[in-house]
């Protein structure tokens, strides 16, 4: 499978890579700033740089607003797009898929059918109860995948696609039937099916948080061994690597970010198809930087998917899964060309 | 000293269909040895046994005088290095990043390649005549290149046995005598062990100090080259009629096919 030759890149530096890092965490910063600039109010930049500064020309009314209302939403959606990209940079490593993400393969809709079963049993009371089933789900779903797409020791790279896709459209259908029978409101099933990062519990986002962070960290860790995995299981084996042991390991973290992530935002796709591949044709496949740079990268892709879902309509919102969508589906298409 | 020893091992990927059976064998610290046998003979096999990519289910195997099951996955690739047949990689690597992940098994528990790292990969690309590739993406290489990228990444391993599984099925045949010459060089300079799966028998014959046969899994003949590479043994081997004499240069056994009339 031919991936796009990336532009030259030069072979990766601890100071190149820290130099990267830092230029995308800075565009994080100002494009969270931007979006909290946005919205039904609109808020100055300066106002904005002015409250995080301690400024009195600030007023408490803008101060609320942009502390209250905004920032909480888009460090959710920070959070959301970093898990979601980094967990799709993994996924396309061990897999050697580009094509694979939480989403395709249907990890998300597994984390959706649990957290919306604790939910709707109303087990959800604890914060920690409803990212839990979300992990359960997402990590039974990838088991699932993976047992359908395994055959005679290979891993068929097209029946774990159109798997994932199946158990996703299955899953799908699922949490509207549950929806139905809980009898809640179809918005409810709506807003889980497209994304949603609007009525985040601060809670369970305190819950979700360090966990995912904690996964994210570790997997970057594992970065040099995806080089060599992405390269082939048995060349990795023949340089050292314990291949069915780092595979477990991020397998499972990978789930548990996608599925602590779904638990508090529903199902929000292609974020980790289209981040990674960016990140790879600027930076080159190195998962040394890939999966710091996706990480980064992927907070402001969400926090901008989702200033454009609440502005572009104001005062109706679109689901930010929509827009992801609108933007992940034909750059899918494109890779399946070329592949 | 054995680099390394095969004590009647057998193996088979699928219950009931033996793929290797009963198969012993030793290879002295820096010796040549082919493998050489029909296809579906078990030499790939063997090669994956031996670098504990799959574990025999019978028998045992010894590196330097110790049980391969006692040496982790990281102790193994310091020691070996596997160039494999084919390789298909996706991500567009370059060369230099392909090359430098043969000295992963050296850095444990460091992020990054040092400048010694970047030397030797330098030294080895050179080496293999690929320094003008160094930042091309190994997914827009020929198959020849391609080939002389995994064995720059084998070397820059600095392995003390180089397994080789038909390294010369890519390459044109100024790089096929090239790599040949390469490699009989590290064995004789640096006492590396060579064990190297091959259909080309010519080569095999003039290169390597022995040579073992597989035929269905089975070890039917281990010897130097004048001793398995008779016309009488090709002939039950392959089926084949050949013409076997003597190379005008170095001596070593010669085959030459022989179309069938019709």
């Amino acid at each position: 499978m031919a991936q796009s030759p990336s532009v030259p890149h030069l072979p990766l530096t601890l100071s190149r890579t820290i130099g990267v890092l830092l230029l995308l965490f800075l565009l994080l910063i100002i494009v969270a700033m931007i979006a909290m600039s946005f919205g039904s109010v609109a808020i100055p930049l300066s106002h904005v740089v002015g409250a995080f500064a301690g400024s009195e020309s600030v007023t408490d009314t803008e101060r609320t607003i942009l502390f209250d209302i905004r920032l909480p939403r888009i460090l959710l959606a920070i959070l959301v797009g970093s898990g979601l990209s980094i967990a799709g940079a993994v996924f396309q490593a061990l897999l050697r898929n580009p094509l694979a993400e939480p989403y395709i393969l249907g990890i998300s809709s597994g984390g959706t059918i649990g957290a919306i079963i604790a939910i709707g049993l109303s087990v959800g009371a604890a914060a920690f109860v409803t990212p839990l089933a979300s992990f359960i789900g997402s990590a039974s779903v990838m088991l699932l995948v993976y047992a359908i797409a395994h055959r005679r020791g290979q891993l068929d790279t097209q029946t774990l696609l159109l798997g994932g896709v199946m158990i996703g459209a299955f899953f799908n259908a699922a949490v509207l039937f549950i929806i139905a029978v809980f009898n809640q409101e179809l918005r409810n099933a709506f807003l889980w099916l497209m994304g949603n990062l609007s009525t985040a519990n601060p809670e369970t986002l305190a819950v979700v948080t360090p966990f995912c962070l904690v996964a994210s960290g570790l997997l970057i860790l594992q970065s040099r061994r995806y080089n060599l995995i992405a390269t082939g299981d048995e060349v990795a084996m023949q340089l050292g690597v314990d291949v069915t042991r780092t595979k477990r390991f991020s397998y499972l973290l990978a789930s548990l970010i996608t599925g602590l992530v779904v638990s508090v935002s529903g199902v929000i796709g292609f974020v980790g198809l289209i981040i990674p591949h960016i990140c790879r044709m600027v930076f080159g496949p190195d998962h040394r930087l890939l999966l710091p740079a996706s990480f980064l990268a992927g907070g402001s892709f969400l926090v901008l998917t989702d200033l454009l879902a609440r502005t572009i309509l104001a005062p109706t919102e679109i689901p930010v899964g929509a827009v992801t969508a609108a933007i992940g589906a034909p750059l899918f298409v494109y890779l399946l060309r070329k592949s | 000293m054995h680099a390394i020893s095969v004590d009647t091992i057998s193996f088979g990927y699928e219950p009931g269909v033996p793929t290797l059976r009963d198969v012993s064998l030793s290879v002295a610290q820096g010796e040549f040895l082919s493998l050489v046998g029909p296809n579906g003979s078990g030499k790939t096999t063997l090669l994956r046994l031996l670098d504990r990519i799959y574990v025999p289910h019978r028998g045992t195997i010894t590196l330097f005088d110790r049980p391969l099951s006692n040496y982790t996955r990281a102790a193994i690739a310091r020691k070996i290095a596997f160039v494999p047949q084919e390789n298909g990689i996706i991500f567009p690597f370059t060369v230099l990043e392909i090359v430098l992940m043969g000295r992963s098994p050296h850095s444990r528990g460091t992020a990054f390649e040092n400048p010694a790292d970047r030397t030797i990969a330098e030294e080895v690309m050179t080496l293999m005549d690929i320094a003008h590739l160094t930042s091309q993406a190994v997914t827009s290489l020929s198959g020849g290149e391609k080939q002389r990228v995994f064995i720059a990444r084998a070397l820059a391993q600095q392995p003390e046995i180089l397994l080789l599984d038909e390294p010369n099925a890519h390459l044109d045949i100024a790089h096929q005598v090239d790599v040949f010459n390469i490699l009989r060089k590290l064995h004789r300079d640096r006492g590396l062990t060579v064990i190297s799966v091959s259909h080309d028998l010519n080569l095999a014959a003039a290169y390597s100090d022995r040579i073992a046969m597989l035929v269905c899994g089975s070890l039917v003949a281990v010897g130097t080259p004048e001793e398995v590479i008779t016309e009488e043994r090709i002939k039950d081997v392959f089926q084949t009629s050949v013409l076997v004499d003597q190379h005008p240069r170095g001596g070593s056994p010669r085959i030459t096919l022989i179309p069938s009339a019709s």
